[in-house]
């Protein structure tokens, strides 16, 4: 049993810093007050459960590698997957203040965390009101990236449905310098995107057969590019205003 | 588990299913065309003109079983729409 308590790399939390700083400067005392709260990482395979449902976890969990995604199951066995976290996201930084988890976190790929301590977190939250505002931002884009998620489930086609979350995928993995917009490694099975999209994976296949169609995605193995990024944009009226890539005092 | 092959018609025509999806048998495949019609006939309904969407259910020794859903408007004083 290692004594390490910390992470055995800093340049592991590249991705969470990229997250935040392409939104607003960190400190260097920010910075380091905040890396020398995280566990040593850990992995876990595709398909395990992080954090069940009804769940009170003593700290939150950040995603390095892989993704994962929120979920419900639903009585009959079905499953919604609410969102996908890509690295760098706090899968259940929510969970800090909300205690209870009112929702399950699974590993969709194999995946690689770390965890920080709530009690950390509400030691340090305390002490830099600028870090605490920036983890108070995190949040807020999941709940913008919640908003747009309901809109399209709401609101559009299966196949501009579709085309959204392949435009915003690239766009959030990018931010951290994961892929480029129209490049990506999205190691998602059709089904899994079918319980995100809220359809059959019958349904599913076809809309990716027609956008495939269209020259709009090609989707080989766990490797994503979007051959015409304009094109999928507008049918999927992607405008990225929700993921405020811009980078202001906060 | 047997292998089950979804064509589709829908508003962008036809499309035959060259991968399939396993299923224990063939009403889990039913099961699932017909929540997968619901959601194609909801996308139809967006573009007027489209009056029929279906699913053929297909394997190697089962079917093939078709599901159709039609759409009549018929509008007043004017003989039914198809």
């Amino acid at each position: 049993m290692m004594t390490a308590q910390g992470l055995s790399d800093p340049a592991l939390l590249q991705t969470f810093f990229q997250r935040l700083e392409r939104r607003d400067e960190l400190g260097p005392d920010e910075r380091r007050a905040m890396a020398e709260l995280f566990r040593h990482e850990r992995r876990l395979e595709a398909g395990a459960e992080i954090v069940g449902e009804g769940e009170r976890p003593g700290q939150s969990t950040l995603l390095l590698s892989g993704i994962t995604a929120r979920a419900k199951l639903m009585g009959d066995g079905e499953r919604q997957i609410t969102a996908f976290n890509v690295p760098g996201d706090f899968v259940d930084l929510h969970s800090f203040l909300l205690k209870e988890l009112d929702h399950s976190v699974v590993a969709i790929t194999p995946i690689e965390f770390t965890q920080i301590a709530h009690a950390d977190l509400e030691r340090v939250t305390e002490r830099f009101p600028h870090l605490s505002r920036m983890l108070w931002l995190a949040t807020l884009l999941d709940s913008a990236i919640n908003r747009e998620w309901l809109v399209g489930l709401g609101r559009r086609s299966a196949l501009a449905r579709a085309a959204h979350i392949f435009c915003e995928m690239g766009l959030r993995l990018n931010a951290v310098g994961l892929g480029s917009p129209d490049n990506y490694e999205f190691a998602v099975t059709q089904t899994d995107l079918a319980d995100a999209m809220g359809l059959s994976a019958v349904h599913v296949n076809r809309v990716i057969q027609d956008l495939r169609a269209r020259n709009l995605l090609v989707w080989q193995g766990s490797r994503v590019s979007l051959p015409n990024l304009d094109g999928i944009r507008e049918l999927a009226e992607f405008d990225d205003r929700y993921l405020n890539l811009m980078k202001e005092r906060r | 588990m047997p292998r089950y092959y979804f064509d589709i018609h829908d508003q962008e025509g036809d499309f035959r299913d060259e991968e399939g999806l396993d299923f224990p048998d063939l009403d889990a495949a039913i099961a699932v065309a017909r929540k997968t019609l619901g959601g194609l006939v909801q996308d139809a309904l967006r573009e007027p003109g489209l009056e029929t969407v279906a699913i053929t259910v297909r394997d190697g020794q089962d079917g093939p079983v078709m599901m159709r859903v039609t759409l009549e408007t018929n509008l007043p004083d004017q003989p039914p729409s198809r």
